[in-house]
């Protein structure tokens, strides 16, 4: 029973994470350039104004 | 059309590592802009005959239809340039690839034996054509041999890269121009987004308001529909410290791109793309789960517009009957591209891995599940639960990852780009 128990855990746990490391490794080592697309420097001047709350509507709206 | 040698004649074809336009006959080599061609001379004789009263007619023409332009079109040509000016023009020969549809200007002498974009070696030279000069370019920095090597080095190094692949034989390495427009704007936008903060209990929904204004400047589009879009985004960033005025003199040796998404789409993908970024930049900035926009507000102003060729290097090898292209960024020398892996290999070092995790995993559970049934709390229960749900997690990323790297293979291969060209031709 605790056998069964410890190989109910730890498989899907081993897979998952093996399945995530050999993808990173076939990523770095197949796949060259990144997918990110347009890279756009915001530093240069987004001026963000935010606001939270746990009611609508806002002050700027 | 080349520039010939004011020496000897021959050809002249433009070196990335110099930025000269160099003769291979006689060794001279001359700055772009030292070299006057026959069109500017042409050009020249025709302003001096204008000077002189000789085309007086053409003259009132152009003056009375000028008259005729209504506001709305001149306005347009604030932003966009007067498109039928022939100092808009130069020319140039096109070649179109029976198999993928591609229409490529050669700006060269030498014969050209395969299609950039599928590798087909059915091209059919079809006419000299007059092309839309772009107002900037960036000349190419990058050599043919740097380019090819760089391709190499990086697939080298690739663990799951099978050998074939890692010594490959080029079929051809082409240096083309890609049209882009570029845009300049500024864009206003507001949103309101609602998602869920907390756990458990605590987890509740709450509202977010972000506002923000942005300045873009010279914001890339690609102007070319051959091209996928994903592939000319992998290849950016390019460094606009180099942007030149036109002048066809660059382009001596290489292709271009035919441009054939229109100027107004361009504006049009450029806000599109502008406020993808600032939605981006606003999403990230909010700290929760189940994000939903619920209201949106956008105010732009498109300021210019401006047409630019940038230089990619195309690779071009075959595995398995497969042609395969990678780009390099003809002024960066950045790689972008992915290849086919080793499938043996893969599983072989997944299942290890995999055994060696199965055990320790296993031995560590077993000892901790005698702990876990003797006590009778339910964090117990939680734990394993969450402990599984990480398990699957993380597995569900990873197939993501795989996935990803799949498309990108397909991507790299002419046949996905032969299907994306067809469907975007409306064929499929």
């Amino acid at each position: 029973m605790q056998v069964f128990f410890a190989i109910l855990i730890a498989a899907p746990v081993a897979v998952g994470l093996t399945c995530f490391i050999c993808a990173g490794m076939l990523k770095k080592s197949n796949d060259f350039g990144d997918s990110q697309g347009t890279v756009y420097d915001f530093s240069r001047g987004i001026d963000m104004y935010a606001e939270e709350k746990s009611r609508r509507p806002f002050s700027r709206m | 059309m080349t520039e010939t040698c004011p020496n000897c004649a021959a050809p002249l074809l433009f070196n990335p590592s110099n930025g000269m336009l160099d003769c291979k006959m006689c060794g001279s080599s001359f700055k772009p802009e030292e070299i006057k061609g026959a069109e500017e001379l042409n050009q020249a004789k025709a302003d001096e005959y204008k000077l002189i009263g000789l085309d007086e007619t053409e003259n009132t023409e152009s003056i009375e239809s000028e008259n005729l332009k209504t506001e709305a079109e001149l306005q347009g040509e604030k932003i966009y340039g007067d498109p039928d000016s022939e100092e808009n023009f130069y020319d140039s020969s096109v070649y179109i690839c029976n198999q993928c549809g591609a229409e490529i200007a050669v700006n060269t002498t030498e014969a050209s034996t395969a299609c950039i974009y599928c590798g087909c070696p059915n091209i059919v030279f079809d006419r000299v054509s007059r092309m839309r000069k772009p107002t900037y370019i960036i000349p190419f920095k990058v050599t043919k041999e740097e380019a090819e090597e760089k391709v190499r080095s990086i697939v080298k190094k690739g663990f799951f890269i099978p050998k074939e692949i890692k010594n490959f034989s080029t079929d051809c390495v082409r240096g083309i121009y890609i049209p882009y427009w570029l845009t300049d704007l500024n864009m206003d936008l507001s949103m309101e987004v609602k998602g869920r903060v907390g756990s458990g209990k605590s987890s509740h929904t709450e509202y977010f308001y972000r506002a923000g204004k942005c300045d873009f400047h010279k914001l890339t589009n690609d102007a070319s529909v051959t091209l996928a879009d994903m592939s000319s985004a992998k290849l950016e960033p390019y460094d606009f410290e180099d942007l030149a005025n036109f002048d066809k003199n660059y382009l001596a040796g290489f292709y271009s791109d035919i441009a054939d998404v229109e100027k107004v789409d361009g504006e049009r993908l450029a806000v599109d793309k502008a406020r993808e970024l600032m939605q981006e930049q606003f999403m990230n900035s909010i700290k929760a789960s189940n994000k939903q926009i619920i209201t949106q507000d956008m105010k732009r102003t498109v300021n210019n517009v401006e047409s630019a060729m940038l230089p990619a290097w195309f690779v071009t090898f075959s595995y398995k009957g497969t042609p395969h292209t990678i780009l390099v960024n003809g002024q960066t020398g950045k790689v972008s591209g992915a290849v086919p892996w080793n499938k043996g290999l893969f599983i072989g070092i997944f299942a290890a891995i995999c055994a060696v995790f199965f055990v320790a995993f296993t031995l560590i559970t077993e000892l901790w599940v005698p702990a876990m049934f003797g006590s009778k709390s339910s964090d117990s229960g939680k734990l394993v639960a969450m402990i599984i749900a990480g398990g699957i997690a993380l597995l569900i990323a990873g197939i993501r990852k795989i996935t990803k790297v799949m498309s990108a293979i397909k991507l790299t291969q002419s046949q996905s780009m032969f299907g994306y060209v067809k469907k975007r031709q409306g064929d499929l």
